[in-house]
């Protein structure tokens, strides 16, 4: 089995099975496209990605690297965040720090069911939560001006959901 | 505000006290000491997972997050602004409140700068211009509905909405004449409907400049004019704009005859009237002639028999989307033939209820069906038929058989949103039976039946776990049903309860324990 090298932000050398790098758009593109050749033994460098994030991906694309093309989501299927499989969520089970920089390197890396599985957890953080709740959840400061936040919450009256 | 423009309406949080920021880190370009250092395309991906109710208080949360919503072109196409106003009674429109007018005096800076509009029971007066120059700049969609305003003011509004790709208005009278100086190329989509007229001298009937001022337009809609309608000068435009029209809906029975020879017309869309001269042979060139056609609108009023429904299931079987106005007795088998019906609307005449027998139909791919003023046999089977079915709405309509227990399928997990108003026959046993056969369901509306009380809330509450929205228009529910929402509408998100009184305290109390959105209006 073909494998090739990765080698991260902090000097750190992977050596992974070629079907699984290749979760990656990026790293997929840069074997298929620009001709990069894994025999070489030379490391790809990522240099946005840290090794101990990479070494995460990379368990999540050993468990998902023989998932089907999931189908084209239309937008109403893309609000549904429930739909997260046991092992992901038990993946995402880490601090905040973490889920945002996997979230990071995921998109680095254009794994788009990576991506797609940190937002939803994400947007599960989020939801039923009041604007101050939510402030708590992801720390952060409440920035308005005096009396913007009413404004805002007065425009918001007038708006509605667009119904598609 | 509230009383001047709209429905008393609360979100949850109540503006509360908190540290003030020194003026000197409070402009916007102060991103350094952000907590959270995560770009904004990330932020946007989250966001696209949320609803449109909730996304619109994340812009509560802090600078950052509101001009991450507010900039994100497909994040902010999930509002609409409804200015809406609630005083009035009166069904025609003739006597509006005298309050009840959008001008000058406006105070336009509660709105968003959002793509579509919708105005409902207002005056609308000509010193708009000073904020309407920058709010319709982006507008692609208007709707009016039930307003009153000049023809003057209407074209001034139209030529300072240069995105403009839809107008809608209903039940709008136009008062006065105009002078016609301007065109939009962008407007594809026209709908007129109880549009009235009243003024004096020369005055321009805005149907027969429409192709004048919208020379690209795709798809007209004309339906209940209640002044003489001009049937040859509609013909005239419809003529004229032959290069682009690919919709055409007349209430009036001569148009299909006027459209059967413009072959050069390419039609998806048209209405047609089943009357006794109806011919049908010439019905099947008719559709011969345009084979694009996928939505039909039936006038069926005298109709004779639904034979000639049949007929236009053969004819027309790519059909996705059907309306049947007016419609007599009639039994549905139709339907049958009807094998890619994706959307269906069956409507009585207003006091002279239609009745529809199901009897075996079903339509495997329907997402969305509507009935007013019709008695309908065999309701639930056609359901259990249609298993695509995402949106059903019955308005002033009585199901013969609610006693039968169809399906011996298992829970459909597709439906999504169902509406009961006027429909005393659909009883708290049968919404208990729909909520355990569609337990997806997230917007559920209610009205104008003394059967739902509070208990009816607590068991839509406790049924259905993904209730998102939920409407009750003139029911018997009352503030107590708030303490069921709290306990069992985990999901909830919007509230709307019309013609009942409400107490503030109550409100308050809802919105400082759950995230909810609270609409309340009372007449």
């Amino acid at each position: 089995m073909s494998t090739i090298k990765l080698e991260t932000s902090d000097g750190v050398k992977f050596t992974v099975k070629t079907q699984v790098a290749k979760c990656s758009g990026t790293i997929r593109t840069m074997l298929e496209d620009i001709g990069i050749n894994p025999q070489d033994g030379e490391a790809i460098p990522l240099s946005n990605v840290h090794s101990t994030i990479l070494q995460k991906i990379l368990v999540w694309a050993e468990h998902h690297v023989d998932d089907p093309e999931p189908p084209r989501e239309d937008a109403d299927a893309a609000k549904r965040t429930d739909d997260i499989c046991s092992w992901d969520e038990d993946f995402l089970k880490v601090d905040q720090r973490t889920l945002f920089d996997v979230m990071l390197a995921a998109n680095y890396l254009d794994m788009k069911q990576l991506i797609a599985v940190c937002c939803k957890t994400v947007a599960n953080m989020i939801k039923g939560k009041t604007a101050d709740q939510i402030r708590r959840t992801f720390n952060i400061e409440n920035d308005f001006p005096p009396g913007e936040e009413d404004k805002i919450r007065l425009r918001n009256q007038f708006c509605e959901e667009r119904s598609r | 505000m509230n009383l001047h423009i709209g429905p008393k309406m609360t979100d949850s949080n109540n503006p509360r006290k908190r540290p003030r920021r020194s003026p000197s880190c409070s402009s916007d370009e102060d991103e350094d000491s952000a907590p959270h250092p995560y770009p904004p395309e990330i932020w946007e991906a989250i966001f696209r997972h949320l609803t449109g109710l909730q996304l619109l208080r994340m812009r509560l949360v802090c600078r950052r997050w509101r001009d991450i919503v507010t900039s994100c072109p497909p994040l902010m196409a999930q509002f609409k602004i409804v200015l809406e106003n609630m005083d009035l009674v009166d069904e025609d429109g003739d006597h509006f409140d005298n309050d009840a007018s959008i001008d000058r005096n406006f105070d336009a800076s509660c709105l968003l700068p959002v793509t579509t509009v919708g105005f409902r029971d207002y005056c609308i007066y000509d010193a708009i211009d000073s904020w309407w120059a920058w709010f319709g700049l982006k507008l692609t969609h208007i709707t009016m509905f039930r307003c009153q305003l000049e023809l003057a003011v209407l074209f001034s509004m139209l030529r300072q909405s240069p995105a403009l790709r839809s107008l809608n208005l209903c039940g709008t009278l136009l008062l006065e004449g105009a002078e016609l100086n301007f065109r939009l190329d962008g407007v594809e989509e026209v709908s007129l409907e109880h549009v009235r007229y009243d003024g004096e001298g020369e005055l321009i009937n805005l149907l027969d400049v429409l192709g004048e001022i919208f020379p690209r337009l795709k798809r007209l809609r004309v339906r209940a004019i209640k002044r003489p309608l001009n049937v040859g000068g509609l013909m005239r435009t419809v003529r004229a704009l032959h290069g682009t029209l690919e919709g055409f809906e007349l209430d009036e029975p001569g148009a299909v005859d006027v459209l059967r020879d413009l072959s050069m017309l390419r039609l998806r869309s048209v209405s047609i009237h089943v009357g006794p001269e109806f011919v049908r042979h010439s019905m099947a060139r008719f559709f011969r002639v345009q084979p694009l056609i996928e939505e039909l609108v039936v006038y069926a009023k005298d109709m004779q028999n639904e034979q000639v429904l049949c007929d236009i299931g053969r004819a027309v079987p790519k059909l996705r989307r059907l309306t049947v106005r007016d419609v007599p007795g009639i039994s549905a088998d139709f339907l049958n033939l009807m094998p890619n019906l994706e959307w269906l609307k069956v409507c009585g005449a207003y006091l002279n209820a239609g009745t529809v027998v199901m009897g075996n139909s079903g339509n495997p791919r329907l997402k969305e069906l509507c009935i007013k003023n019709c008695s309908i046999t065999g309701f639930m089977k056609y359901l259990d038929r249609s298993p695509q079915i995402r949106s059903v709405v019955l308005r002033e309509s009585y199901l013969e058989d609610v006693e039968e227990v169809p399906s011996e399928a298992g829970p459909n997990a597709q439906l999504r949103s169902l509406e009961a108003s006027h429909c005393s026959s659909v009883s708290p046993k049968m919404l208990e039976f729909l909520y355990q056969h569609y337990p997806m369901i997230e917007h559920v509306t209610l009205g104008f039946d003394h059967l739902y009380n509070d208990e009816v809330v607590l068991m839509t509450c406790e049924r259905l776990k993904y209730l998102r929205k939920l409407t009750l228009e003139c029911s018997q529910a009352t503030e107590d049903c708030f303490k069921h929402i709290i306990d069992h509408g985990h999901s909830l998100e919007e509230l709307k309860m019309t013609f009942n009184w409400l107490s503030d305290e109550a409100i308050e109390e809802l919105g400082s324990t759950r995230n909810i959105r609270i609409i309340n209006s009372n007449f």
